[in-house]
């Protein structure tokens, strides 16, 4: 059985295209849009890799990141950070808050793809 | 007559004529009599000190420049620019340069007045990049578009045996895409080139007006004579400012506003009291029958040259929007970012008509303490008369050291810029303090 991917993340073309990439890279994919009971879909999903966008209705994905770490069995549950901001402290506050790797939009499908097989693969 | 041969009282007389007070007014806020005072100015009474350093406040100059001159003043500057930069024998020769090269001396300061007014417009132009909603939102905006044109674009062209149904779905995704980045970067365009034909640069249309009436000092002789010619005089001021359509019709506001406070609260009657009782906007409203909004507003914009200490006031309506700030030194408030739900001038929201006193401090460790009076109030709108229009009022002065026996809240310019820990209030984690 393959292994999951949880995408959460808002904007449907975007959803629409990371959702084929990975799944045509043979990986299960599940997908949810929004911040506010985004833990409930990890709960829910069990998933072996989350991708997380920062900018989410309802919770932003730092926040997601910080209470699903205070779980000990999420603590080392692998978590890909995308972000539409490249700054240093974004990339410093997702790392601190426990990010796995962290990818700053626009990115492109191959380095996309090749970090999720590392990650889940390491 | 030369600056070394003029003593500290011929200065401190030039200097009070030049601000346009008399010298009995002189002589009560820094709590002395005009008798001794007049001994002072003709050189019959030694001044130093504490007293010195009191007149200097009132009359708005630095100690040294009364005691010592402007020259001497000048050179105290330089001293202190040079000190962490320079060499100590080139500190030491700060006043050999002030005696022989006046104007170098002159360029010298007036580069760092420069290099002051960059800074704050740095520093402006920081907090707008990085907290204007309007702008962080647009640019999330287009790095998410990009980011959906990117993906399935390379899909298209990357995948073989792509299915015509996928085909179909990402070529109508990505028309979709593009026609929203066109849009999104229209209207960015749009807003940043709005903003470069404002006269002071990237400011909202509340910052350019507050930045029109600091630079003027708050100082408007045309309010203060309440004569017919108001109308002439505003339009005039107005047409000459050089501000935004929207920054022009809020100036408008202030002066109306300001114009009907002068009217309840003449000068000599804020003056008199303010002589006698310092800064206390809800005294000034109970001895002059007026609300503490109008005493608030009408002392928050007194010039300098009429009251011994700075203040500040910050106006917000019902909705926790920033209406107006007059900045106090220290004090911080972001237009930009979300203020701190613990100022008091919310709290007032919840209590109309009852001032709400505490003393405040800017994060841990933060030295400067404010006295702060909140107040809300709602007056009748014309335009809907079962919807009242609130505000809310926070004035605000600094305190000295010995003055703050009072418990002293501390809380953050927002919640990414306060160090406070355990705070229920937090809506976001701070950027400043370890540990989150």
């Amino acid at each position: 059985m393959s292994k999951m991917v949880l995408l959460i993340e808002d904007e449907p073309n975007i959803i629409e295209a990371i959702n084929f990439l990975l799944k045509r890279d043979g990986w299960d994919v599940k997908t949810h849009a929004n911040g506010h009971d985004a833990l409930d879909a990890i709960h829910r999903n069990k998933p072996d890799l989350i991708v997380l966008d920062v900018m989410l209705p309802g919770k932003s994905g730092y926040e997601i990141l910080r209470d699903l770490r205070t779980e000990e069995d999420n603590k080392a549950l692998p978590v890909l950070m995308l972000t539409a901001r490249g700054q240093d402290k974004d990339r410093d506050l997702a790392t601190q808050l426990g990010a796995t790797r962290f990818m700053t939009k626009p990115f492109s499908n191959a380095e996309l793809l090749s970090v999720v097989r590392a990650m889940m693969d390491p | 007559m030369s600056e070394r041969k003029t003593s500290a009282g011929v200065r401190i007389r030039q200097r009070r004529r030049s601000v346009g007070l008399r010298q009995a007014e002189l002589a009560s806020r820094a709590g002395i009599s005009a008798s001794y005072l007049n001994l002072i100015e003709h050189d019959r009474r030694r001044i130093g000190g504490k007293l010195l350093t009191k007149i200097a406040d009132v009359l708005g100059v630095q100690a040294t420049f009364l005691s010592e001159g402007v020259q001497a003043t000048k050179i105290n500057h330089i001293r202190e620019l040079a000190t962490p930069l320079a060499h100590e024998e080139a500190v030491q020769q700060v006043e050999d340069l002030a005696t022989r090269f006046p104007m170098w001396v002159d360029f010298i300061l007036n580069q760092e007045r420069q290099k002051r007014v960059l800074e704050a417009q740095v520093n402006a132009l920081t907090e707008r990049l990085s907290h204007d909603p309007r702008l962080s939102a647009s640019l999330h905006d287009v790095l998410s578009t990009v980011t959906a044109i990117r993906s399935m674009s390379a899909i298209l062209s990357d995948t073989e045996n792509i299915e015509p149904e996928w085909q179909t779905r990402f070529i109508r995704n990505m028309n979709e895409e593009s026609l929203r980045l066109s849009d999104t970067a229209g209207a960015l365009v749009q807003f940043l080139e709005t903003d470069a034909k404002n006269a002071s640069g990237l400011l909202s249309p509340q910052e350019e007006v507050e930045n029109f009436l600091e630079t003027s000092g708050f100082d408007f002789p045309f309010l203060e004579n309440q004569n017919d010619h108001f109308e002439k005089e505003l339009h005039a001021l107005l047409d000459t400012a050089g501000l935004s359509p929207s920054g022009i019709w809020l100036l408008k506001s202030y002066f109306v506003q300001a114009r009907e406070d002068i009217r309840k609260l003449p000068l000599a009657v804020a003056q008199s009291f303010v002589s006698a009782s310092g800064l206390d906007p809800v005294g000034l409203a109970q001895m002059a029958g007026v609300d503490v909004p109008t005493a608030m507003r009408r002392l928050a914009t007194l010039p300098m040259k009429q009251k011994s200490e700075a203040c500040g006031l910050l106006i917000c309506d019902a909705g926790g929007n920033f209406l107006f700030h007059r900045p106090i030194e220290g004090f911080r408030v972001l237009r930009y970012a979300s203020a701190c739900p613990l100022l008091p001038i919310f709290d007032a929201l919840h209590f109309p008509m009852r001032p709400i006193r505490r003393v405040l401090a800017q994060n841990t460790s933060d030295v400067t303490i404010f006295d702060t009076i909140s107040f809300a109030q709602a007056t009748e709108s014309s335009a809907n008369k079962e919807q009242p229009v609130v505000k809310s009022y926070m004035f605000i002065r600094a305190l000295n050291k010995s003055g703050a026996n009072a418990k002293v809240q501390r809380l953050g310019p927002s919640c990414a810029l306060c160090s406070v820990k355990d705070c229920d209030s937090r809506r976001e984690l701070s950027l400043v303090e370890e540990g989150f």
